[in-house]
């Protein structure tokens, strides 16, 4: 089996995901808040690609006979889970476009109210 | 007499340059009294200044946020202006206003917190396709389970509301299709529901926010908004 390869490959991956994220946050693409979760995940992806047996026992443990088959369950649901998290934070930031939209349009009529009401009272001679 | 009566017309629009001016003069025949907001709900077309161009006070969102998002600004404005009472009158020419002053009257007379025009409880030749039929059944059966009260149409707009509903749904976020969820949610602050049988038109310009291919998803939206309702008021 060609375990060394498949180490050497996690160890790339997961130096590279951190790299990036790093370089994400840096260039403030990525607020560090949600850059704490890509890096837990760069990082177990490090820890295994040194300590494959964990990755076997677990896999022995779930009653999965092939560990990589674990590690694919393991970040599928990790990837469901972040899915629904954004999905939560994209509700949440969809109800708060729609909550600052109305205020702008509200606000953008008193604009104009106040302007109209100002303009009437600073042309008395016409 | 409450001389303190102030209506409001809330007309949602988006794409409606081919009907609003025949909206806002039908308003103006019949319900004289009343003052009309549209609410210009990012329309790309004449809609908005056609409407200005009629004198009404237009509010324009910066972008389409769909019905339910529109007739909440209607509310605010009407919430911020202190009025006593409102009415959607949709944009797509399909409410006749002359139904409106009979939903006011049955508002005053009832005490009722919405009065809700129907299509379906008298032949008013009204048909609707015949998905939107079917998920106004299905919306009918849930809401009698949940909110206790048989509403035979939970998806007219064609509503009018008390001050109390104003200040409700003002400031409770509804889903993007807020009707058949707003009888829940006004249902459980305690209001009163009355539904009265009304005709409306079929639409003759502009398209319709509701496609007979988009009502599978649209019962499905509606559906989990209905059922996963809680009493607590969301901004």
């Amino acid at each position: 089996m060609n375990f060394l390869l498949l180490k050497v490959s996690t160890f790339f991956l997961s130096v590279f995901m951190l790299v990036w994220i790093f370089s994400l946050v840096r260039r403030r693409l990525l607020i560090e808040e949600y850059s704490f979760l890509w890096i837990c995940i760069a990082g177990i992806f490090l820890i295994l690609s040194f300590f494959h047996p964990i990755m076997d026992k677990a896999a022995y443990w779930l009653g999965i006979d092939y560990g990589p088959s674990a590690l694919f369950l393991f970040f599928n649901v990790v990837t469901l889970f972040i899915l629904i998290h954004v999905s939560i934070q994209l509700s949440d930031y969809k109800s708060k476009k729609r909550l600052l939209a109305q205020e702008i349009a509200l606000l953008r009529d008193k604009v104009e109210e106040l302007s109209r009401k100002t303009s009437t009272h600073e042309s008395p001679n016409l | 007499m409450d001389n303190r009566k102030k209506t409001l017309i809330i007309v949602p629009a988006y794409q409606e340059e081919a009907n609003i001016l025949r909206v806002i003069e039908d308003i103006r025949t019949h319900l004289p009294q009343a003052e009309i907001v549209v609410i210009n709900d990012g329309s790309t077309d004449q809609t908005g200044p056609l409407a200005r161009g009629a004198a009404v006070k237009v509010i324009d969102l910066s972008f389409n946020m769909g019905i339910g998002a529109s007739v909440q600004t209607g509310f605010k404005y009407a919430r911020e202006h202190d009025y006593t009472e409102a009415m959607q009158i949709d944009g797509d020419h399909q409410h006749p206003a002359e139904e409106g002053p009979r939903l006011l009257q049955i508002l005053a007379e009832k005490k009722a917190d919405l009065v809700i025009g129907s299509r379906f409880i008298a032949p008013t030749g009204y048909q609707g396709s015949w998905a939107r039929r079917a998920g106004n059944r299905l919306f009918q059966w849930v809401n009698a389970l949940i909110v206790g009260q048989e509403i035979i149409d939970n998806t007219s707009g064609f509503r009018a509301y008390s001050r109390r509903a104003i200040e409700l749904l003002s400031q409770t976020y509804l889903g993007e299709y807020p009707e058949p969820e707003s009888i829940g949610y006004l249902k459980s602050q305690g209001c009163s529901i009355v539904e009265i049988p009304v005709r409306m038109r079929r639409r003759t310009g502009g398209t319709s926010s509701i496609t007979p291919l988009r009502s599978v998803y649209y019962m499905v939206r509606v559906l989990t908004s209905i059922l996963s309702f809680n009493k607590h008021s969301r901004r």
